[in-house]
């Protein structure tokens, strides 16, 4: 009778024997079986030159560089124009094997293309130069570059003085798996073209709207999170897609929210807009990256199989977010954001997308060609542009205001920014429980209330529904009450109310609130460039 | 009687002594948690695992994320999968 305990080992001997001479992978030691490999392959008996060797010396032609992430690229000429590629991409691997079989009438064997790549990663990081890379927006000492992801990889290069597509740009473009090609922009159009595509309530939601595609233009945020909404049937995804493919075209370009944050870094690190459909929900933890994605924000992760090495992903992109409900609810998201509403469309009027779409494409490049003049004259007037009183998201602000004589008169946007803002702060505080029933508990106090969050966790509770308190969106512990005022803190001071935090109650030395009503700090007068409340400056600014 | 499982561990404990190299032992442990998996109800095969990991220094051995990267070759062996290369191992 065998013992099992020996047929166990002896079936793990077999299967050591079985995989004996295979990389274990942990982590692979695939530098010395490509040596190995590479040896008996190509005869390294001086007979003939390795193939590896070969590589490396064709790849002399590239212009190696990397970038501050650790990434290697190569600039390679295929024919009259130049292309930019990861060392570690199949666009590389497949130009070099092209060059090899153009001169040893065969192909490389992988082991010699792994060592080869190997070695040419090692020259762009040591003897490259260090650049920086970009996916579809760049820029350069004050220009901005497009990249037109055409197959002559062209780009469009805007500075104050006008703008030209041009074959190499200074500044290197990264292309990521379903990014689509711009049409060539065609001067002399208007933005006026784009606005029987767009479903938009009013004036001012169109005037916002270019606005976000302006700010789309640049390679650097903040940049606002773009929110549509309307009833099903009133374009929303048309509405978009449409937006999207003026600034980066997309083969999949509407998606679903992602799951983890790390897919959402990903998709930032993948291309420049970000859009996501039919949204309906949204978890604390997606608005916080959201959040971190309009005002620029990393985030890293370990690499598998190292102890020290870390995956990086730092970004900053616009990011457009369209459903039936008012998804963004939490007031630091809110303050981030532009919200359109689209008109419901009547069936008379409906049109088949197909029709829509081609008579967009037909139009497109006379619109994006006005935007970019639009962007030129920012460009040219940013450094003179001020505005009196800046709001949250400052630098789109002031960048929207420094574009718009392109289009519309001064003062445009700055009016339909502050309606905007104005619609945000009245959703957000209605869609909050707790600014609500700070809003009621201050209506009937009239004047200031300081106390612990405890006491205010009991009296607001009182004000508010036995459903409502019951509900998951209620606090339940004076730290949750205390939180959630400090986050609703910046709106309800909008509407009124300040909210002071830090105190201490004598002996007990408990944390005191202190609410108070003041009818004149209501709107935008309290916003972070107003001399008179630094304080406030100080809590949005963190924001 | 000693359990099987108890025997499978004992006779593994030599094969994670700490003169050997670590990847070594680390694809032995897996080896016999695939071979060994059906000893006992998951729970217990997988507590018995880590607690041999544990003893011998396997998991210091593995680094920094050492316990991470022992969870992982666990749940792999106890699935039939190799962790080490793409696709399944039986």
């Amino acid at each position: 009778m065998t013992n099992p305990v020996e047929d166990i080992f002896a079936r793990v001997a077999a299967r050591k024997v079985k995989t004996a001479g295979k990389p274990s992978g942990l982590p692979p030691d695939s530098d010395k079986r490509d040596d190995a490999s590479a040896h008996a392959e190509d005869g390294s008996d001086g007979k003939k030159p390795k193939q590896s060797d070969a590589l490396i010396r064709l790849a002399q032609d590239a212009h190696l560089f990397h970038t501050a992430d650790g990434a290697a690229y190569a600039d390679i000429r295929v024919g009259d124009h130049r292309e930019t590629w990861n060392v570690r991409t199949r666009g590389f691997r497949r130009w070099l094997s092209l060059r090899f079989f153009t001169e040893a009438g065969g192909a490389p064997s992988s082991e010699a293309l792994q060592s080869a790549l190997n070695m040419i990663e090692a020259r762009a990081h040591f003897d490259g130069p260090l650049r920086d890379i970009f996916v579809r927006v760049g820029g350069l000492d004050g220009k901005i570059y497009i990249d037109l992801v055409d197959e002559t990889w062209r780009a469009v290069e805007i500075h104050p003085g006008g703008w030209q597509v041009i074959a190499e740009p200074p500044v290197r473009f990264r292309r990521a798996a379903g990014m689509k090609p711009l049409p060539t922009p065609i001067p002399g159009g208007s933005v006026n073209l784009l606005r029987p595509f767009l479903n938009v309530q009013h004036d001012e939601d169109f005037v916002l709207a270019v606005a976000w595609l302006l700010a789309c233009f640049r390679h650097h945020g903040p940049f606002p999170v773009l929110l549509v909404n309307g009833e099903q049937g009133s374009a929303k995804s048309t509405f978009c897609a449409m937006v999207r493919s003026l600034i980066d075209p997309n083969s999949a370009p509407l998606r679903a929210l992602p799951r983890e944050d790390r897919d959402l870094f990903i998709a930032a690190n993948n291309g420049h807009v970000l859009a996501f459909d039919n949204v309906s929900g949204m978890q604390p933890w997606i608005s916080d990256t959201l959040c971190r994605l309009s005002t620029g924000g990393g985030f890293a992760v370990r690499k598998l199989y190292s102890d020290a090495e870390e995956e990086l992903f730092d970004a900053s992109r616009p990011t457009i977010l369209n459903g039936i409900d008012s998804v963004i609810t939490r007031p630091d998201l809110a303050d981030r954001a532009l919200f359109l509403t689209l008109d419901p469309i009547a069936d008379a009027e409906r049109k088949p997308e197909r029709d829509l779409m081609i008579a967009f494409d037909r139009e497109r490049p006379l619109i994006i060609g006005a935007l970019l003049d639009g962007v030129v004259r920012g460009l040219r007037e940013l450094p003179r542009t001020h505005l009196d009183r800046l709001p949250r998201m400052a630098d789109f602000a002031k960048w929207a205001a420094a574009c718009e004589s392109s289009f519309w008169s001064a003062g445009t946007f700055a009016t339909a920014y502050r309606d905007n803002r104005a619609d945000i702060i009245a959703d957000v505080l209605d869609a909050d429980p707790v600014a609500s029933a700070v809003i009621a508990y201050m209506a009937e106090q009239k004047g200031e209330v300081t106390q612990t969050a405890s006491f205010l966790l009991g009296a607001l509770g009182e004000i508010i529904t036995t459903q409502q308190r019951k509900a998951k969106s209620w606090p339940d512990t004076p730290r949750a009450m205390s939180n959630r005022l400090h986050r609703a803190a910046p709106f309800l001071r909008k509407a009124g109310i300040q909210i002071e935090f830090g105190g201490r109650e004598g002996h007990t030395g408990k944390r005191l609130i202190t609410l108070a009503v003041n009818p004149e700090w209501v709107g935008e007068t309290s916003s972070p460039s107003s001399p008179s409340s630094p304080t406030e400056s100080n809590q949005l600014d963190s924001g | 009687m000693i359990p099987l499982l108890t025997q499978v561990i004992d006779r593994l404990r030599p094969l994670l002594a700490r003169d050997i190299p670590v990847r070594e032992r680390i694809v032995d442990c897996w080896l016999v948690i695939l071979a060994s998996r059906d000893l006992a109800a998951g729970d217990v095969v997988e507590d018995d695992f880590r607690c041999i990991a544990a003893a011998t220094q396997l998991i210091t051995d593995l680094g920094r994320h050492g316990r991470e990267d022992f969870e992982h070759v666990l749940r792999a062996g106890m699935r039939g999968w190799n962790p080490f290369e793409k696709g399944r191992a039986e």
